[in-house]
């Protein structure tokens, strides 16, 4: 559209509706107070079913009454997850985190956080013989919580832009986490949940439906249209492995948010890069998450405000090919990470720059790779910048220096030229940080969601996913997100361990691979467990959950590269891990559950994998 | 479905470009009143940059500077013109292998000359501090600067067996500072072979307390290290200050009376007394341990042995020390010590063993022990000790009576909609006279984001600026949180660290880890930085707008903070010279303009009143 164009729009929207829109304004200021109120008084609800649920504890009540209270304690928190999980994300890892020990990260020793809330509870409630001392004790602690938060959102500043971010963030916490019961380890209903908080959330976007009217009558009716349908889909199943994840993707999740954020961005309610220009990992003018212009790897950045420039791309993209980098000058990044093959090479582990050397690990590709708050399968370096050191200071990869490297680069003119013209602000351009800030330019624009399977989910038409195809997509896809839990650690739309709906976490499991497919012992290096920050038993072993995006072009698989084909990959899992193998993994993460996965629906699975791939050339 | 994409569809290719309108249309030919906002007063340089700079290393070879700036010394080179010239220490609290700069952490010293128009110059390049005498240093955080320009480094993580020291840590990179100097952002790799690659046993060299005494390498770690700031070299470890999470220390007026802080939990809180001043060789170490109605204290005197020393805060607990929560940096005022008490959010059972041990829990926790409420039972306390200590505070300790009180808590400050001060797990500490004033700069250092610790850009429109700095005037009585004021150190929210300012107070070395003031472009790096025009930029951050009365829409800004005031608390958005809305923030008495570039702006609040501004 012209710019002319826009002008008129403009006019026109200026002229129909400032008027009406001061005098709106007034009006509708109340509504995040209103809804404050309401949350305020489903806490206190929470708060309420939580001292009746303690009493029937207290009396050691039938374990049948205590779970059915305990499910109603639940959904009364669900009431108002959405807000509390949009202003204080903390806070729900408090109330609702996962059943895991974590470590505090903020203090200069190893200090283990045992798992509390309701899913450590529904655990207890889990057991044939109940622990009353620990449901107490978590009791104790979820009732200061709720306290907590509710004293933060009593004196917290409200906008209608806050309500509208949180109401759309909840879309995708359902469409990513509710529906694939990540959050109910044990007998609480998943859909039913998604359904409340599905519910909850459109409450209080009902009160911008007018303003919403005004600024697109018909967005406005659709949205109405599909909150109801949405919600009417989550509760009307009757089986959580029969839910079509797909259809409710594409047809409800994707579009709602959609219509979401057009409403609010054309409603004259600000959004969130009027508030502060930081660089955000998810950029609200998109209109789903399965686009490509949803992400900004700059999010994950050191510095939030840096902003990439194409002479820095072609510089790193330069640097990345170049063999300078290495000592042997027999090795670049691209030895390695090869641009044709998703940027990883095929092997189990990757020739070294030393003669009959290999790395420790199987090579990760790096598309995508940009939008993650950790780097190595071990997770031990935090941005790109300091990852790219580990390369240069390894004594089988570049076995070198920043120093050594510099001079050498010096000698060229052309690189030195490149540094010029993407540093120009520099005395000296050829340094540590601004070869990293090159390289890392470089691999964050590697970032692309342009499968057939981000088509379709987009309500697009791709050419390559019809007919039977894309059932089989469509039935693995649901088998991925439901009965075969995948999507519970590899979250959409990355499909990684990059935790929805804010993508600041990224996660690690223990699988207890074993050293070879037919093997039963556990691969002997120990993960994040290895690392001195992290050296604690709860991540003995534990890798970094990788993107599943262009798998069936990086075999093999796994860490140490020990299955050849996704096939062998399904069947460990559809086994249980390691344990299912009959490996000892005492701190395994991954349920050790058969799947139960027939063979037609791993490869359904393995099909939905397929499509995960992208034809760009690199 | 289709249909609804469809439309959508066009709505985002002809949409992106349209400006929003909730405020009354702008009238960019409005004559409103202009209003200047000057630059900054305050001129940030940069001095030192990590991986950038070269720093001559052991036999006269060069290397790219480490990183991870920390802790600040400054060391005059003549006492009688402390401002003229001076020795600048740099902590890097990083482990690396290093044939050039030594295995471990380490430091930079570098000379810097007064120019006549206040400014600093560096001189004679960056020399780096052989630790090779004293048998290296693990990871260099915090340290102790004193009066009379001596100088010792602290080193945190004790470690409890040579694998552990011999495990590299990389990358050189600065880190990120959003969770903490210890948070998401310190990487630390596993290479074995990559950090201390001498673990043979250590003797104690002369010069040194227990000389000739052997100990296992990994012993030699933790504790607090003197170095010769002029000869580039370490001197001596301070085995006799005990072996623990040594963060730093203050050396009082009379050169002989050291406290010392543990940043652990349970944190002793330490002090060592030479016998004269200014040789620390001899003297005795002692743990405070407080009284039960906390109005005053005792100083439990520790057993001078190696072996006593190697385990100092065993043998503290067992003596009944009281207990804290990880002490970070400390400082005094006209004879008071200050304390930073950083917090912890789910603390509660380290305090348990260090009960069992023989501690006593600080008078100000117990008081905060959850399950006083709905648990009486004092066993249950014991058993599952649960404090919650989201904030941390600062403490004050009177060496007269021996009372160690709280003297800021931590949290929200009362008028939070106008002044949004919210000090959360304050971790630096230092003291800066300027023009005859005191002042405390007090800098967070974030354990979490929650509990409205952070400025959430998506939720308060804060900009969402993390670990902070700020400032209290200390001739304030009963000081409380509102009388503190954000200290903007650099354009951006560059986040600093290791803050010291010159004796006179007119200038001030800080590290960041985002030099955006400098030349180093929008990528992060560890970096030393020199602020000058602190004189004008200290009194503008007190300075209180004034309005005339009905005068209207009225806007005042604030050059130091980069803040415009209003007159009136509203709705108010800011459109750049192309009438596109940049800024938008709801119920604001200010807002923040640090992120707009200079430029001409027009304000406008929910009335429609317009007034331009110009950002020099």
């Amino acid at each position: 559209m012209s710019g002319f164009m826009n002008k008129v729009l403009i006019l026109i929207i200026v002229l129909l509706s400032s008027s009406i829109i001061i005098s709106m304004k007034q009006e509708e200021q109340q509504i995040p107070d209103t809804i404050r109120d309401e949350i305020l008084s489903s806490m206190d609800s929470m708060h309420m079913h939580v001292s009746s649920f303690e009493q029937s504890v207290n009396q050691h009540s039938n374990p049948k009454i205590l779970r059915n209270q305990f499910s109603q304690l639940r959904e009364s928190y669900k009431q108002f997850e959405w807000f509390l999980g949009h202003i204080e994300p903390e806070s729900v890892q408090l109330i609702n985190g996962p059943p895991l020990p974590r470590l505090d990260e903020s203090v200069p020793s190893i200090m283990e956080i045992e798992p509390e809330g309701l899913q450590v509870m529904e655990e207890i409630l889990n057991e044939d013989a109940i622990d009353y001392p620990a449901l107490t004790y978590n009791i104790q602690k979820l009732k200061q919580h709720i306290i907590d938060a509710k004293s933060m959102i009593q004196s917290i500043a409200l906008s209608d832009r806050i309500i509208l971010e949180a109401v759309r963030n909840n879309i995708i916490r359902i469409g990513t986490l509710g529906i694939t019961g990540f959050d109910t380890p044990g007998f609480s209903d998943a859909l039913k949940e998604s359904a409340i908080s599905w519910e909850s959330a459109g409450k209080a976007l009902r009160y911008y439906i007018p303003l919403f009217q005004r600024t697109s009558k018909i967005q406005s009716d659709s949205l109405e249209y599909l909150l109801r349908k949405g919600r009417n889909m989550l509760s009307a199943s009757r089986s959580f492995d029969a839910f079509d994840r797909w259809g409710f993707t594409k047809d409800y999740v994707n579009p709602v948010y959609a219509l979401i954020g057009s409403l609010h961005m054309h409603s004259g309610i600000e959004i969130n890069i009027e508030v502060s220009r930081k660089n955000r990992i998810i950029r609200y003018e998109a209109p789903t998450l399965y686009h490509t212009s949803a992400y900004d790897p700059y999010g994950y950045a050191r510095n939030k405000y840096e902003r990439p420039s194409q002479s820095k791309i072609d510089l790193g993209s330069m640097l990345f090919r170049s063999t300078e980098l290495s000592k042997s000058g027999s090795m670049s990044c691209a030895s390695c990470h090869d641009p044709q093959r998703a940027f990883m090479d095929g092997h189990v582990k990757s020739p070294g720059s030393v003669p009959h050397s290999f790395t420790d690990r199987n090579t990760p590709g790096l598309l995508n790779v940009a939008l993650s708050p950790r780097y190595f399968h071990d997770s031990r370096t935090t941005f790109l910048e300091e990852q790219i050191e580990h390369v240069v200071s390894s004594s089988i990869e570049f076995n070198t220096d920043y120093f050594e490297i510099s001079q050498r680069l010096s000698q060229d003119v052309r690189i030195l030229e490149a540094f010029k013209s993407a540093y120009p602000s520099e005395s000296g351009p050829i340094n540590a940080t601004t070869i990293s800030s090159a390289l890392s330019t470089y691999i964050r624009s590697l970032v692309s969601f342009e499968t057939p399977i981000d088509s379709v989910l987009r309500g697009e038409k791709s050419a390559l996913l019809t007919g039977k195809t894309l059932q089989k997509v469509k039935n693995g896809f649901n088998l991925f997100m439901g009965k075969a839990a995948c999507g519970t650690c590899h979250f959409p739309p990355t499909f990684s361990g990059l935790v929805p709906p804010h993508f600041t976490d990224m996660e690690s499991e223990v699988l207890g691979v074993p050293t070879h497919p037919t093997s039963k012992k556990i691969d002997p290096d120990l993960g994040k467990g290895g690392i001195y920050k992290y050296k604690s038993p709860i991540y003995a072993h534990a890798f970094k959950t990788p993107g599943l995006r262009n798998i069936s072009i990086t075999a093999p698989f796994m860490h140490n590269g020990a299955y050849r084909t996704l096939q062998e990959v399904m069947d460990f899992y559809n086994r249980g891990g390691g344990i299912g193998l009959g490996i000892d993994v005492p701190n395994q993460t991954l349920p050790s559950e058969k799947l139960n996965l027939t063979k037609q629906e791993i490869a359904e699975i393995i099909a939905f994998m397929n499509a995960l791939v992208e034809k760009r050339k690199y | 479905m289709n249909i609804v994409y469809g439309f959508l569809l066009l709505l985002f290719v002809g949409g992106t470009a349209m400006s929003q309108q909730i405020f009354p249309a702008l009238d960019t030919n409005f004559n409103a009143n202009t209003i200047i906002v000057p630059p900054s007063p305050l001129k940030a340089k940069l001095v030192f940059v990590g991986g950038k700079d070269t720093v001559i290393g052991i036999n006269g070879q060069k290397q790219l500077a480490k990183q991870w700036h920390d802790f600040i010394g400054y060391t005059p080179i003549n006492l009688q013109a402390p401002n003229d010239s001076a020795y600048i220490t740099i902590n890097h609290e990083m482990r690396v292998k290093d044939d050039i700069l030594g295995d471990g952490g380490g430091m930079t010293v570098f000379k810097v000359k007064k120019t006549p128009s206040g400014d600093y110059d560096v001189e004679g390049g960056y020399r780096n501090v052989d630790f090779t005498a004293v048998g290296n240093t693990l990871a260099n955080c915090g340290g102790i600067s004193a009066r009379n320009g001596r100088i010792w480094t602290a080193e945190e993580w004790v470690q409890t067996s040579n694998k552990d020291i011999n495990i590299g840590l990389l990358p050189r990179e600065g880190l990120d500072t959003t969770y903490g100097a210890y948070g998401k952002g310190s990487s630390q790799a596993a290479v074995p072979g990559w950090g201390i690659r001498d673990t043979n046993d250590w003797t104690i060299p002369s010069g040194a307390n227990y000389a000739g005494r052997t100990i296992k390498k990994f012993q030699n770690f933790n504790w607090l290290v003197e170095i010769d700031p002029a000869q580039a070299k370490a001197t001596r470890k301070m085995y006799n200050w005990g072996r623990f999470e040594h963060e730093g220390g203050v050396v009082m007026a009379d050169d002989k009376t050291v406290y010392l802080t543990d940043d652990t939990q349970p944190a002793v809180f330490f002090k060592f007394v030479a016998n004269q001043s200014g040789n620390f060789n001899e003297g005795q170490l002692f743990a405070y341990k407080q009284s039960v109605d906390g109005n005053t204290g005792t100083w439990l005197p520790l057993e001078n042995s190696l072996d006593s020393m190697l385990s100092i805060r065993a043998v503290a607990l067992r003596k009944g020390a009281t207990m804290f929560t990880r002490f970070e940096w400390i400082t005094d005022v006209k004879g008071k010590v200050y304390i930073t008490e950083t917090g912890l959010d789910n603390s509660g059972n380290r305090f348990k063993d260090g009960m069992k041990a023989g501690g006593t829990l600080a008078k100000h926790l117990m008081e905060r022990d959850v399950y006083n409420g709905p648990f009486s039972d004092s066993t249950m306390r014991i058993k599952d000790t649960v404090i919650i200590d989201y904030y941390g505070r600062v403490l004050e300790f009177d060496p007269a009576t021996d009372k160690m009180s709280v003297f800021l808590e931590g949290g929200k400050a009362t008028n939070y909609a106008s002044n949004k001060v919210h000090l959360s797990n304050p971790d630096g500490l230092i003291t800066w006279t300027l023009n005859g004033k005191n002042y405390l700069v007090i800098q967070e250092d974030l354990n979490g984001r929650s509990k409205g610790r952070v400025g959430n850009p998506d939720v308060d429109g804060s900009g969402g600026n993390i670990c902070e700095m700020y400032v209290l005037d200390m001739s304030k009585s009963n000081p409380t949180l509102d009388d503190l004021r954000r200290l903007l150190i650099t354009p951006n929210g560059a986040e600093v660290t290791g803050a010291i300012p010159t004796p006179d107070g007119k200038a001030m070395f800080v590290n960041s880890q985002h030099p955006s003031a400098g030349n180093t472009g929008d990528y992060g790096n560890s970096c030393t930085m020199l602020l000058t025009g602190l004189d004008t930029y200290v009194t503008s951050v007190f300075e209180d707008p004034s309005f005339e009365q009905n005068q209207g829409f009225q806007v005042y800004p604030n050059p130091a903070t980069r803040t415009l005031y209003f007159n009136e608390q509203s709705d108010v958005s800011i459109y750049s010279i192309g009438g596109q809305r940049v800024k938008v923030a709801w119920n604001a008495e200010k807002v923040d303009i640090s992120e707009l570039l200079p430029g001409t702006y027009f304000v406008q609040n929910i009335r429609g009143d317009v007034q331009k501004i110009i950002i020099q």
